[in-house]
């Protein structure tokens, strides 16, 4: 039987065994936590330009700064700051777990799903205490 | 070769061009690169942890401010060194993680080296514009 060869290179009737794919597995903590550090990453990448709009607003003078300000606190703008730090702090957590993982500790399947679990849980408390305070003072 | 003749011929060559076979080796990885790229995404990554936190406290203490105020917080000259170290961490950190998407996703030689120097451009940019905009604020008070 002839081998013929797909675009990205695998042989296809060669009897060949490919390895598992992603969607052979069932979604998981770990696996959900891994893509969103990448998502929010990005999110976050593009989300600089907020923060330093807002501090050009600072350095260009009252008028643009009453303006900029003024996007920044209408609903829609804190829905989307809301966001932000939440991913901020999601990515910040998530990013520790990394260096804990960096070191050669809690690979085992538990311990990555309680680091997982724990990052989550510190990422969501201190998103919320953020707001809490932003908005008490 | 033999590993005499190797030797010798090591010798000939001037001293720059001595190469052993791990230096040969070098460079020749996925990125074309070591593991500085590494080493670096960690430890910008630790900065931006510490950071945060000073980060979050400004947030809160700008959250009431009216544009005197706003100016006078972010004009201490702690609050403006601690942002501007913020602002060179998160830009070092997230030129190198977005440089990583891109090696990963784009597989086109020509489209991945343009988006790769766009990444190195925004990352400047929005550090240059936070640089520039709290050093305004620090010199005008």
């Amino acid at each position: 039987m002839p081998t013929q060869r797909t675009s990205t290179g695998h042989e296809q009737g060669g009897g060949r065994v490919l390895s598992p794919h992603l969607q052979i597995y069932r979604p998981n903590l770990t696996m959900a936590m891994s893509i969103l550090h990448r998502i929010t990453g990005a999110v976050l990448y593009f989300s600089t330009f907020l923060g330093v709009w807002w501090l050009m607003g600072l350095a260009s003078g009252p008028k643009y700064f009453a303006y900029v300000n003024g996007m920044f606190r209408s609903w829609p703008a804190l829905v989307i700051l809301f966001a932000v730090s939440y991913q901020l702090f999601h990515h910040a957590f998530g990013g520790i777990r990394h260096l804990v993982w960096d070191s050669g500790r809690g690979f085992s399947v538990r311990s990555a799903e309680r680091l997982g679990l724990i990052s989550l849980a510190l990422a969501i408390i201190s998103t919320a205490l953020v707001w809490f305070l932003g908005w008490w003072t | 070769m033999s590993r005499q003749g190797r030797q010798q011929r090591q010798a000939a060559l001037p001293p720059r061009r001595r190469t052993t076979p791990l230096r040969r080796a070098r460079g020749l990885g996925a990125a074309h690169d070591g593991t500085a790229h590494f080493m670096a995404q960690r430890a910008t990554a630790a900065v931006s942890f510490l950071m945060l936190f000073i980060l979050a406290i400004v947030f809160v203490l700008l959250a009431g401010a009216d544009y005197e105020q706003a100016r006078r917080i972010v004009g201490e000259p702690l609050v403006a060194t601690a942002l501007v170290f913020t602002a060179a961490a998160f830009c070092w950190h997230m030129k190198l993680g977005m440089q990583v998407i891109i090696e990963d996703y784009v597989h086109h030689e020509l489209l991945k080296y343009a988006l790769l120097t766009a990444n190195v451009l925004f990352c400047s940019a929005i550090f240059f514009l936070a640089l520039i905009s709290i050093g305004r604020v620090v010199f005008s008070l």
